[in-house]
């Protein structure tokens, strides 16, 4: 048994630096979110969505499509003036321009905090693991099973 | 060799927990107080597994061991398994709380034949074989329940899961090499590990 605990304990070191995994962090209070309609008050669902940042006005920064009700969000990671250009393909286009200030800390770098480290995970998980058998046991010993 | 949430349609989740619940319930009952302590530490060994990937070309494979497992464990892989895949979901995102059922088959039926296949084969065969088709047969078994479940939810699957079947076939061979050499290793260190 001491050999397979060792292979463990090293296996739960090397799978902090090989491991996959996938995270999602709600960063929605950095979005900027539209909504693009005709004039008549109807959205313009699925419309093509091209986004300009203030320091590309030229070349698109972000590219998409509106969904169902004509909505569309984006993050921006710089300050300024954005261009949110919306067509549907069938003649109508709408140009909507967006002041964007960041706040400090704001921007393309990643925030910290929030994240547990992969290593405690695992970790955490194996103790979990420990310590629902050793209940297991216990239960099975109360119950007189041998 | 985890299937991932909303692939599966309901009529498959529900057979796949209905059968893992049925293969808990059986290898809870074969768990003895004495060998809880080893499921613990394989269940650990298996949650831990899929997180050491090997970078091969331009993705990357982890092992399963799951023939190992099956050797060592017998019925009571089951319970390991499904504790391991339970936290890898919370955790890590592995697979998923709505599927467990399932992946718990799938890895638990591919484990216990790679049992079956040591238990069962017959003692005139070389061991270095019987060890090689414990951990081939494990993964093959394995891929070929991931297929079916995803055949059977959708069959717009179909061209994904053969390659999925193919893509693991190497797998299959590496795993039967790896298990041939842990085998004979354990059957010298710890041969009541493994013996028959």
């Amino acid at each position: 048994m001491k050999y397979i605990t060792a292979v463990i304990c090293f296996m739960a070191v090397y799978a902090n630096v090989s491991a996959h995994g996938v995270e999602a962090l709600g960063i929605g209070d950095r979005a900027e979110a539209v909504q693009i309609m005709y004039s008549m008050g109807e959205p313009m669902a699925y419309a093509e969505i091209k986004v300009f940042s203030p320091s590309s006005p030229k070349v698109e920064t972000i590219s998409g499509y509106a969904d169902g009700h004509g909505k569309y969000a984006f993050i921006p990671d710089e300050g300024g003036q954005w261009r949110v250009e919306a067509a549907d393909g069938m003649g109508h286009k709408a140009v909507i321009t967006i002041d964007c200030k960041l706040e400090a800390g704001q921007g393309s770098e990643e925030r910290g905090g929030g994240k547990t480290p992969l290593f405690f995970k695992a970790l955490f998980g194996i103790s979990l693991i420990l310590n629902i058998f050793a209940g297991y046991y216990i239960v099975l010993r109360k119950k007189g099973v041998s | 060799m985890h299937i991932s949430e909303g692939l599966l349609s309901m009529p498959v989740i529900a057979v796949g927990w209905g059968i893992a619940a049925a293969g808990l319930t059986v290898g809870l009952k074969k768990t003895s107080p004495e060998k809880i302590s080893k499921v613990a530490v394989l269940s650990a060994a298996i949650f831990l597994m899929s997180l050491i990937r090997v970078p091969v070309g331009p993705s990357n494979v982890h092992l399963t061991l799951l023939g190992i497992m099956g050797v060592m464990l017998g019925w009571s892989v089951i319970p390991a398994i499904f504790v391991a895949l339970f936290l890898q979901a919370l955790f890590f995102q592995f697979g998923g709380l709505l599927v467990l059922g399932v992946n718990t088959v799938n890895l638990g039926v591919a484990a216990l034949s790679g049992y079956f296949v040591y238990t069962c084969m017959p003692k005139n065969i070389p061991a270095g074989v019987t060890g090689f088709l414990t951990g081939f047969v494990a993964v093959i078994v394995g891929s070929a329940l991931l297929v079916t479940a995803l055949f059977l939810s959708e069959n717009s699957f179909a061209a994904t899961a053969k390659l999925i079947f193919a893509a693991n076939i190497p797998l299959a061979a590496v795993e039967g090499i790896i298990t041939m050499f842990a085998l004979a290793f354990l059957r010298k260190l710890l041969p009541e590990y493994v013996k028959l």
